[in-house]
């Protein structure tokens, strides 16, 4: 477990830091993407140090679960057409505030913020199938395999639907006192092949807007 | 004990199975949209090359008609014009200065025959437009044409017009249809034997017609599948579909011919 959390580290830092080698060469929704990954390896690595000094990481994933919904949204805000764009902005005010109704009311912050993150997942599960939804109807002549849209949208429907999943399944193993150990070795395999999926969208976004930055997929 | 464990074995196989399921959903997903967009591409493909072969037959149509109406212009200067101008010469050079009531007889006769050759002139003047003809509207370059027709006084034309053309017009559809009537009346000419031609041109719920009936020989539509004319015809059907119509032949040996030229218009 502990090598699969080490390689998960070790691929954000690097994606991270070649993010950062590179941001002139990035949209800005691009430039945001790095961002969150630089952020998601700060959080990850401080819930690492708080479990190990106080047993309880949780208030990471309060205020990490909300920068990370910002984040997403501001990307898609630039990447999905204008209509869409207007609703998703508007979305941010209402969602964000239940989020911290929740954190200071009903999970308080040593409490893991299921009810914040359900929420969340369920729109990235939206933004994906929005984003996909762009895609088809924008026909190119390129294969979608080297569209960093494809990637990053892909990315966020495989991790929204399973970390949902996985979600309900800790759940349900600790209501029986089962074993969950292999939820967690899955979800850390998810989260490898999630960066992966955003690594590869930054590397076809980066070769794709050298060549033609004017392309409406890459945001402004 | 035993019971946990097989809890624990039961849940092991929920959350693999879950982790297989959804590996399949994503798998499954990027193939649709990989297979989509195939299709999307192929279809864009598709599209190109009909637009080019639109274009393409577009050029071929424009030089027809630019040609047709040179062969229409050569025709004239040498049968017409020609003819007028040199029964001018030998009217002017028969002229005996002594007999001056004669002579001004055939100065009248020149005169007049002046007179006609520039007429013929501005005639020719506005055919020499060319597919300008379409440029004024399909109406008129059709009467330009029938009066070309009727200048042979072979053939009787008459020319029909029902329902009012739509303000804005297609030149493309226009130069295509203009070419498909030329083509026939050649054909018609050349052909059928026929005394009389009519066109008519009918235009009902954004749909256009273009009919042409003549009292000529007729033929077997079944046997000109692989003939000169035959092919004839089916350069008409496929310049038709190229404006997203089509054409209707009915012809029988001895009975004329009616060919019907519909699309949707502008």
């Amino acid at each position: 477990m502990n090598i699969i959390f080490n390689i998960y580290l070790l691929l954000l830092l690097t994606i991270f830091l070649n993010g950062v080698m590179q941001l002139k060469k990035h949209s800005t929704p691009f430039k945001i993407l790095i961002i969150l990954i630089g952020l998601t390896f700060v959080s990850e690595l401080s819930s690492r140090l708080l479990a190990d000094r106080f047993h309880n990481s949780m208030p990471i994933y309060h205020v990490f679960s909300v920068a990370e919904y910002a984040c997403l949204t501001a990307i898609y805000v630039q990447l999905l057409p204008n209509g869409t764009m207007r609703g998703l902005k508007y979305l941010q005010i209402p969602i964000i505030s239940y989020a911290l109704i929740n954190s200071f009311f009903i999970q308080h912050f040593w409490n893991f913020p299921t009810n914040s993150i359900v929420v969340f997942q369920i729109i990235y599960l939206g933004y994906s199938l929005l984003g996909l939804k762009k895609i088809l109807e924008l026909p190119r002549q390129v294969s979608i395999l080297k569209e960093s849209f494809f990637w990053l949208n892909i990315s966020l429907l495989m991790f929204s639907s399973t970390q949902l999943l996985s979600l309900g399944l800790i759940n349900f193993g600790n209501r029986h006192h089962l074993n969950l150990n292999p939820v967690f070795v899955v979800s850390s395999l998810i989260n490898l092949v999630y960066y992966s999926f955003w690594a590869t969208s930054l590397y076809f976004h980066k070769a794709n807007y050298r060549k033609s930055p004017l392309n409406e997929d890459f945001g402004k | 004990m035993k019971t946990l464990v097989n809890d624990n074995l039961e849940f092991y196989e929920l959350v693999f199975g879950s982790a297989i399921f959804f590996a399949s959903l994503t798998g499954f997903i990027i193939y649709f949209l990989m297979f989509h967009r195939k299709k999307q591409v192929l279809h864009i493909l598709q599209q190109e090359k009909l637009e080019a072969r639109f274009q393409q037959e577009i050029t071929k149509t424009q030089l027809e008609v630019q040609e047709q109406t040179m062969q229409t212009i050569g025709a004239d200067l040498h049968d017409n014009i020609g003819q007028l101008l040199s029964l001018t010469s030998l009217t002017l050079n028969s002229i005996e200065l002594d007999n001056e009531p004669k002579a001004r007889q055939k100065v009248d006769a020149a005169i007049d025959l002046t007179i006609r050759s520039i007429k013929e002139m501005r005639l020719l003047g506005k055919l020499l437009q060319g597919d300008q003809l379409v440029v004024m509207g399909l109406s008129a370059a059709i009467r330009h044409q029938v009066s070309w027709v009727e200048k042979s006084e072979k053939f009787q034309v008459s020319y029909a017009e029902d329902g009012e053309l739509p303000a804005v017009n297609n030149p493309e559809k226009d130069l295509i249809l203009f070419r498909i009537l030329q083509e026939i009346l050649n054909n018609i000419m050349k052909h059928a034997h026929a005394t009389q031609i009519s066109i008519r041109l009918d235009y009902q719920n954004e749909q256009l017609y273009l009919k042409v009936t003549d009292n000529g020989v007729g033929f077997d539509t079944a046997d000109l599948q692989h003939t000169e004319g035959g092919m004839g015809l089916q350069n008409i059907r496929k310049r038709a579909g190229i404006i997203g119509g089509g054409a209707n032949i009915d012809s029988a040996p001895g009975e004329g011919t009616a060919i019907t030229i519909f699309t949707s218009y502008p």
